[in-house]
């Protein structure tokens, strides 16, 4: 049954209150630069899905869900990455007071931008504390090879440590 | 840099962007989503429009034609404008319609299943695209000038020909250096998803894909010349046509046509860039 119009504005506003900090996060990830416009266009797909949402997931996962999607889709586009590099850093104003967490956070989004596709997606979720199952589902494949992957992605971080040091 | 566990909570520490900048974001979506079906529906009109007109000349054109030549360039003008966008609108199709149930794998198929289309595409342009509009203009450049040849004719026809070999050159270029390394590069990425690979590594797209190369390139002297010489040819083309429809059709609008022209070109020029030096 399709939703009213009021009820898809609360559902909308109680994605947005939930999932701020994951939205913005991910568009700095995807959108480099651009991140402003990626949040803006992932808000608009969720927008528009929304009468389409079955309750099979909870709405905040299947809002992150669209989120991921939209942001590998706008990341695909290569006509936005023509226009303006990904700008790896924080802005200072949504940057942990700690000098050595931006730092580790730099390095973490360095680390991300040097995954494939398929492994900075999975990193991504996890970092954002979806669960292997929720993982799984949003890639398509079995809980196992979420297991595997992350495993694989820990012992490359730690060759990757090594190197940057 | 430590653990995953720790990076998870000091990455969960950082918002990414500011809260009064998001309210200001989601504020603007709703009202955005109502322009964006304003765009669409402008779009769509637009390109009715342009149907509608180019149908008008290949109609005019037919019931006025003198001998069977221009009657079936004429004919080939309408099916080209007809077919053109079929073909393109077919190409541009998605097999994922929603992107709330999708997930990850369903995303690369499509991708993949979308880069193969485009591809067939460009590979073929020259049977849908260049040979259906070089031969209607053939046939009507002939047809209209029938029964005198003039060398002024042949030397036109010989430069459409030049410019259409310049565009296929163009499409199969890109085809090689973007669209099939891109279809690779997403065929590994199935590859690695179902066999749970690492892919890390090797599985990076190549750069000139995503375009990480943000300096203009300057334009070479024989593409400017190419830039040049299709400018010419479009305003000598819709000049021709004016003369055509002053004599034909009605004097006042041949004119029209006639006057439009050389805007027409100067437009070509700047959309083109080729009056930039190098």
């Amino acid at each position: 049954m399709r939703q009213s119009e009021s009820d898809r504005a609360e559902q909308f506003q109680q994605i947005l209150s939930e999932n701020r900090a994951r939205f913005g996060r991910i568009s700095r990830v995807y959108g480099g630069a651009d991140n402003e416009d990626l949040v803006q266009e992932i808000l608009m797909q969720i927008w528009r899905s929304l009468p389409d949402y079955q309750q099979q997931a909870t709405l905040s996962t299947w809002a992150y869900r669209i989120a991921i999607n939209t942001a590998i889709t706008w990341k695909r586009s290569s006509h936005r990455a023509k226009r303006r590099p990904p700008d790896q850093r924080l802005p200072p104003d949504q940057l942990p007071s700690s000098q050595s967490t931006c730092h580790e956070l730099d390095l973490l989004n360095r680390f991300l931008n040097a995954l494939s596709e398929i492994d900075q997606a999975v990193l991504v979720m996890y970092l954002d504390d979806l669960t292997n199952q929720e993982i799984a589902a949003a890639m398509g494949v079995s809980h196992g090879a979420i297991r595997t992957r992350i495993s694989r992605i820990r012992d490359r971080l730690k060759h990757w440590e090594s190197d940057d040091e | 840099m430590s653990e995953l566990e720790h990076l998870k909570s000091m990455w969960q520490s950082a918002s990414g962007i500011s809260s009064e900048r998001f309210s200001k974001l989601s504020e603007a979506v709703q009202k955005n989503t109502r322009s964006t079906q304003k765009v669409v529906l402008h779009r769509d009109v637009a390109e009715s429009v342009a149907a509608f007109v180019i149908l008008v000349f290949g109609i005019t054109g037919i019931s006025s034609s003198k001998n069977w030549l221009d009657f079936i360039g004429f004919a080939v003008l309408i099916a080209v404008c007809v077919e053109i966008p079929v073909v393109l609108w077919l190409a541009r199709r998605r097999t994922l319609q929603d992107i709330s149930s999708s997930n990850y794998a369903d995303f690369l198929a499509d991708e993949i299943y979308y880069l193969r289309r485009q591809v067939r595409l460009l590979k073929h342009v020259v049977w849908w695209y260049l040979l259906p509009i070089y031969t209607s203009m053939t046939l009507v450049c002939l047809g209209v000038s029938y029964p005198e040849f003039s060398v002024w004719i042949t030397a036109y026809l010989g430069l459409c020909g030049a410019v259409c070999i310049y565009l296929w050159r163009l499409n199969q270029k890109a085809r090689k250096a973007r669209l099939e390394p891109l279809l690779d590069y997403y065929l590994k990425l199935q590859m690695a998803l179902e066999s749970g690979e690492n892919g890390s590594e090797s599985l990076s797209p190549p750069p000139e894909i995503w375009g990480q190369s943000t300096t203009r390139q300057p334009m070479t002297r024989g593409r400017r010349i190419v830039f040049v010489v299709m400018t010419v040819l479009l305003t000598t083309s819709i000049a021709a046509c004016g003369w055509w429809l002053t004599r034909v059709f009605d004097e006042r609008a041949g004119w029209f046509v006639l006057s439009m022209a050389p805007f027409v070109g100067l437009l070509t020029l700047i959309a083109t860039g080729a009056y930039r030096r190098g």
